[in-house]
């Protein structure tokens, strides 16, 4: 059996701080994730045995949050295609979302990739020597400007030629995504390579640069949620002592 | 490097079938969670890219299926630490900690597989043996009658397979009042003797009882696990297809601070 005494756990999911309601109606700041995304909770006594249990959001309208509540991509999340892109055209005919995928593909021997002198350039395959076929694949850098940033004959390179099981994303630290505004099917290369291949997309992950190994194991589970195109995550890696 | 080569996944969460509203104005219908709760969303449209997501709530005034617009962290599978949750308590620890608190490894390592299919209800017998709750429960009277069947309490001669440290998953093939229950002298033992790290119930076990009685003597499985870091995760699923007593188990909560529960996916990797 398995012994965590030989290993070091790295969590890869940046603390996300909740924005509290309180009972006493007080209210305790919280902060947005990377993309300034916010996690509401309220406290409510359960009338079964009067204990705490907090509702998800705010009340929709409010002028903070007006969706009410978050998406599964709020915080760390991982996504794949079915329910998230399987609307654009030119996406191929046998796409998956996250439900359909057995448990496995969410953890596996990864390939840690980062671009300490990649400052604002294209990611390509000469920079991935590292990578091996069915790997995850770990991507950071320590720029949050100007970030090194997935050319979209990468994504593809890495999804049908490498056919990488899952790639998960710094971020500050890797612009992941190119021509988000560009007509389909030329938009989206990254999206559209992963997606297409049924190759979950794990992001923003953080503390990537704390890896002290090159290759590591690492898991993210997503929710047994059919129809959630996208999940919250706890990721993390595991590497030899 | 770590690894689960030869070892075969067994997923410990039931799945859940969202609710959804989609944007063309169609409801995908869901299913329940053990516990008989839906999982609502409704879909919106991104215009950064034109992806769709789901937001994890009902329309608004909620719908005949869950009549409130927010949904909280105990729908389908969760675990649920102290902090935060009972921490109002009265007679709780001051050192319980939040799930946030607690280290990534709290949540994962090996665990005993207990799987109480010889726990056969007995006749009730004293009053004395059981939940004040589980006595006076039901029945014409309102008593059990002493031929009336009910739950073994859980002891610690029938958990022999947990070693110090360990993670325990508990199961039963029994249903209602002839449930096998938690008793609070073992919770002590398996918090104090044993030290385990974490606690996932599956199906055919009472551990929610006494819930109504004044604090301190309130929810004891809830007080001794929780008062002693130790989470809780429920409602598990598929315990007793696992076919070896010990695995490895891991259930990470999201790492959202001040979180008194979190949806978790649970599995257990056993040796092939």
């Amino acid at each position: 059996m398995i012994n965590l005494e030989d290993y070091r756990v790295v969590e890869l999911t940046a603390e996300f701080k909740s924005r509290v309601y309180r009972l006493d109606t007080s209210v305790e700041e919280g902060a947005g994730d990377t993309y300034n995304l916010p996690w509401h909770l309220e406290d409510q006594i359960n009338p079964d045995d009067s204990s705490i249990e907090q509702l998800i959001g705010v009340k929709i309208g409010d002028p903070v949050w007006p969706n009410g509540a978050p998406s599964g991509h709020h915080g760390s999340h991982i996504q794949l295609g079915i329910g998230h892109n399987d609307n654009w055209s030119g996406l191929p005919d046998g796409m998956l979302g996250l439900w359909d995928m057995p448990i496995d593909t969410y953890y596996g021997e990864a390939a840690v990739c980062f671009f300490d002198d990649l400052k604002g350039e294209p990611i390509l395959p000469e920079h991935l020597s590292n990578v091996k076929e069915g790997d995850i694949v770990l991507m950071g850098s320590p720029y949050s400007e100007d970030p090194p940033w997935i050319d979209g004959d990468t994504a593809y390179w890495l999804a049908e030629e490498k056919k990488i099981k899952m790639l998960a994303v710094g971020v500050p630290g890797i612009g992941w995504e190119t021509r988000t505004k560009d007509p389909e099917p030329d938009n989206c290369p990254t999206h559209r390579a992963m997606t297409g291949n049924n190759i979950p997309i794990a992001y923003p992950l953080s503390n990537i640069e704390s890896l002290t190994k090159d290759r590591v194991f690492y898991i993210s589970l997503p929710l047994n949620v059919e129809q959630m195109e996208g999940t919250f995550i706890r990721a993390l890696a595991i590497e030899d002592r | 490097m770590f690894s689960f080569d030869g070892m075969k996944p067994v997923d410990l969460s039931p799945r859940i079938k969202a609710r959804a509203y989609l944007v063309d104005g169609t409801i995908q219908e869901g299913n329940l969670d053990p516990n008989g709760k839906p999982w609502v969303m409704v879909e919106g449209r991104y215009p950064g890219d034109n992806s769709l997501f789901k937001l994890f709530r009902a329309p608004p005034g909620g719908d005949d299926v869950w009549p409130h617009e927010r949904q909280t962290m105990h729908h389908g599978v969760y675990i649920q630490g102290g902090g935060g949750h009972i921490s109002h308590w009265s007679g709780v620890p001051s050192d319980m900690k939040g799930l946030w608190q607690m280290p990534a490894d709290t949540f994962m390592g090996p665990a005993a597989v207990c799987n109480l299919t010889d726990l056969n209800p007995l006749p009730a017998g004293k009053p004395s043996s059981y939940p004040r709750e589980l006595w006076l429960r039901s029945f014409p009277e309102g008593r059990a009658k002493e031929t009336d069947l009910r739950g073994q309490a859980i002891c610690a001669e029938h958990l022999l397979d947990v070693e110090v440290g360990d993670i325990v998953l508990l199961t039963s093939p029994f249903e209602g009042l002839e449930q096998p229950w938690l008793s609070p002298e073992t919770c002590q033992w398996l918090v104090e003797d044993r030290k385990i790290k974490l606690l996932g119930i599956g199906p055919g076990i009472l551990w929610h009882y006494q819930e109504k009685l004044p604090a301190p003597n309130n929810s004891p499985v809830k007080r001794i696990m929780l008062g002693a870091n130790v989470p809780i995760v429920h409602p598990l699923v598929n315990i007793n297809s696992l076919t070896k007593t010990r695995v490895f188990y891991i259930s990470m909560p999201l790492r959202m601070t001040k979180m008194e529960a979190s949806f978790t996916r649970a599995i257990a990797l056993e040796q092939v």
